[in-house]
């Protein structure tokens, strides 16, 4: 009678049969949880983080995004009353951001408001930005001054 | 390679682990495991030889979804204002992001003697047809890929996986 394989592990039980590698069942099933060593678990913590991180900002930079798209789109296509809306909502995911504060100021100005883009134009003094949009914020405050001079003064 | 392995470990750790957790789902041994290292390939799992083809299939080819999947989530919101306002408009977080998305994609490929072999099992004549069609195409174009690194293919791919995933995703939005 054929001497039963013993397992290349532990050396005392027989093999499971119909592998390649000779190892118990007992074996087998601890060698399916591999230890992960603590630095990699460490690691593991912090990739997760990240994760979290960005499926806690995915929404935010979509919406804000999408609206910046979409605010741009509107703005070449000479809506300017919705690509304020959209930039508008677009500033409220990106608080900060230069670039959107100088379209939605702009937009403000092409559509009449320039008591919205008043303010956003002063926020936006001394930033740095690109040419073209800086050449868009000077023709729009110049604008802007020259309406309020041509108003009579009570 | 190294070098890359270094500056984009988050990737190799990922892609091992992946290939762990296959070989858990397909009840496969794992008889060694190294999950970062400096050198080439910066990591690797040993296991037994699997009963049925497509659990070698499934060890050697999902790695590179799960990469690719979770690259892709990871850097999205960290590219989108890099993507829309210029590279140097992000905050600390959105370069961290970017960094660790990039990281993750640029590992998604296997090794090229795990990809060909992965290939040569795909179309082997003991392999039954489903698992030939299932994944068949899919390992050609893994090896490929793998080809591709020796000629920094990874980098590209990654690059593409952090740019692409989220103009996708902010068009259909």
């Amino acid at each position: 009678m054929p001497e039963t394989e013993r397992c290349r592990k532990c050396g005392s039980r027989p093999a499971q049969p119909g592998y390649e590698t000779p190892l118990c069942r007992q074996c087998r099933q601890a060698m399916l949880h591999h230890r992960i060593p603590d630095g990699i678990l460490v690691l593991v913590i912090l990739i997760l983080a990240g994760l979290a991180l960005a499926l806690v900002r995915l929404p935010r930079m979509l919406k804000g995004g999408a609206a910046y798209e979409r605010g741009l789109t509107h703005e070449r296509a000479g809506e300017n009353a919705k690509a304020a809306q959209d930039f508008a909502a677009a500033l409220r995911r990106f608080p900060n951001d230069t670039t959107v504060l100088a379209h939605l100021a702009i937009a403000y100005h092409h559509a009449g408001d320039d008591a919205a883009a008043q303010p956003l134009l002063r926020r936006l003094v001394g930033r740095t930005m690109s040419g073209e949009l800086k050449q868009a914020l000077s023709l729009c405050q110049q604008e802007i001054n020259a309406r309020r001079s041509a108003q009579p003064t009570p | 390679m190294g070098l890359i392995n270094i500056l984009t470990f988050p990737g190799v750790v990922v892609h091992e682990l992946a290939r762990r957790t296959f070989c858990r789902m397909a009840r496969v041994a794992i008889l060694d495991a190294r999950y970062f290292g400096a050198g080439d390939p910066g990591g690797y799992i040993q296991y037994e030889t699997p009963r049925k083809p497509w659990q070698f299939l499934m060890i050697e080819i999902g790695p590179f979804f799960v990469n690719t999947l979770l690259g892709a989530v990871i850097a999205t919101p960290g590219v989108i204002p890099l993507l829309l306002f210029g590279i140097d408009s992000g905050s600390l977080p959105d370069y961290l992001l970017a960094w660790l998305g990039f990281s993750i994609a640029v590992h998604a490929f296997p090794t090229l003697d795990d990809a060909k072999l992965a290939r040569d099992v795909a179309f082997a004549r003991g392999t039954p047809a489903l698992t030939q069609i299932l994944f068949g195409p899919l390992s050609w174009a893994i090896y490929l890929g793998a080809l591709g690194t020796l000629y920094w293919l990874e980098l590209v791919y990654g690059l593409a996986v952090v740019i692409l995933a989220p103009h996708l995703l902010l068009t259909r939005f």
